[in-house]
């Protein structure tokens, strides 16, 4: 493992998409090199950061919720009807 | 097969997300509320079609995302699919490297430059990518599915998916590198 193979699968690593063996490989190039192990961690953190930001802090409209739930009652009462 | 019957109390709880996901899918909270409604009018009639004990929250991502690409593709352009070209891999932490302008090569110099982007800035940053660069970035780093998941949602090849991702990550981290230049949060090497 070197650095340039190390990075190609920088995302498969921190999303989990590796098999142990490729996982470990990895791991343990990032204890030996300093640098790669800090743009490791950089990209983990933006993927945090992202995941942080976009994750609604908008709750649902409790207008919207109610509206589904009589939408599907609606749906269900013509569904019995029809039967 | 699942039980209609099931429905409400199934897949209500998954009500919140789907709104958050349609938010950051349409950008508009009144094109996000008709995706939802029309998401869940899609689901309960074809719940049936629904194996049970498989995953419902994707299946219920694959009718959201499919009523939204319906219902807004058409009326954007084209994406630019060649937009970027290649991005190198590490583009932001590069740039921030070369740089210099964190002051100095302690070792979370590039990390310290990510706590001066405000959420929003991430977010409009996400929000401003091609629909297919934006979906796959949603799904993975926000929703938290596996490649073969989204794969599943989006109905494309796996290897697709991780090339629209990881591609779609480096475009992003361009975005975020000229808004960072253009707010002074980084600046040339003196």
């Amino acid at each position: 493992m070197n650095c340039d193979k190390a990075i190609t699968e920088v995302y498969s690593f921190l999303d989990g998409e590796l098999t142990a063996v490729r996982r470990s490989k990895i791991e343990w190039h990032l204890r030996k090199c300093p640098p790669c192990a800090d743009s490791f961690h950089f990209e983990e953190r933006l993927m945090l950061l992202v995941k942080r930001s976009c994750a609604g802090d908008e709750e649902i409209p409790s207008e919207l919720f109610d509206r589904l739930r009589a939408l599907l009652h609606q749906e269900t009462a013509e569904g019995t009807a029809g039967e | 097969m699942a039980d209609q019957a099931n429905f409400e109390k199934d897949a209500m709880q998954y009500a919140p997300q789907l709104y958050s996901a349609a938010l950051r899918m349409t950008r508009n909270p009144a094109d996000a509320e008709d995706v939802v409604q029309e998401t869940f009018l899609k689901a309960y009639r074809g719940y049936h079609t629904f194996t049970e004990g498989t995953n419902l929250k994707a299946w219920l991502y694959r009718i959201l995302t499919n009523t939204y690409i319906n219902r807004y593709r058409k009326k954007t352009r084209r994406p630019q699919e060649v937009e970027l070209g290649e991005l190198e891999d590490l583009y932001l932490f590069k740039r921030l490297n070369e740089t210099g302008s964190t002051g100095g090569a302690t070792r979370s110099a590039e990390e310290d430059v990510l706590e001066r982007f405000g959420d929003d800035d991430i977010r409009e940053a996400v929000e401003s990518l091609p629909e297919h660069f934006r979906l796959p970035v949603l799904l993975a780093d926000v929703e938290g599915f596996s490649y073969k998941e989204i794969a599943e949602i989006l109905d494309v090849p796996i290897g697709t998916v991780m090339s629209r991702l990881h591609r779609g990550r480096k475009a992003l981290q361009k975005r975020l590198f000229d808004f960072a230049k253009e707010h002074g949060l980084v600046g040339p090497k003196e």
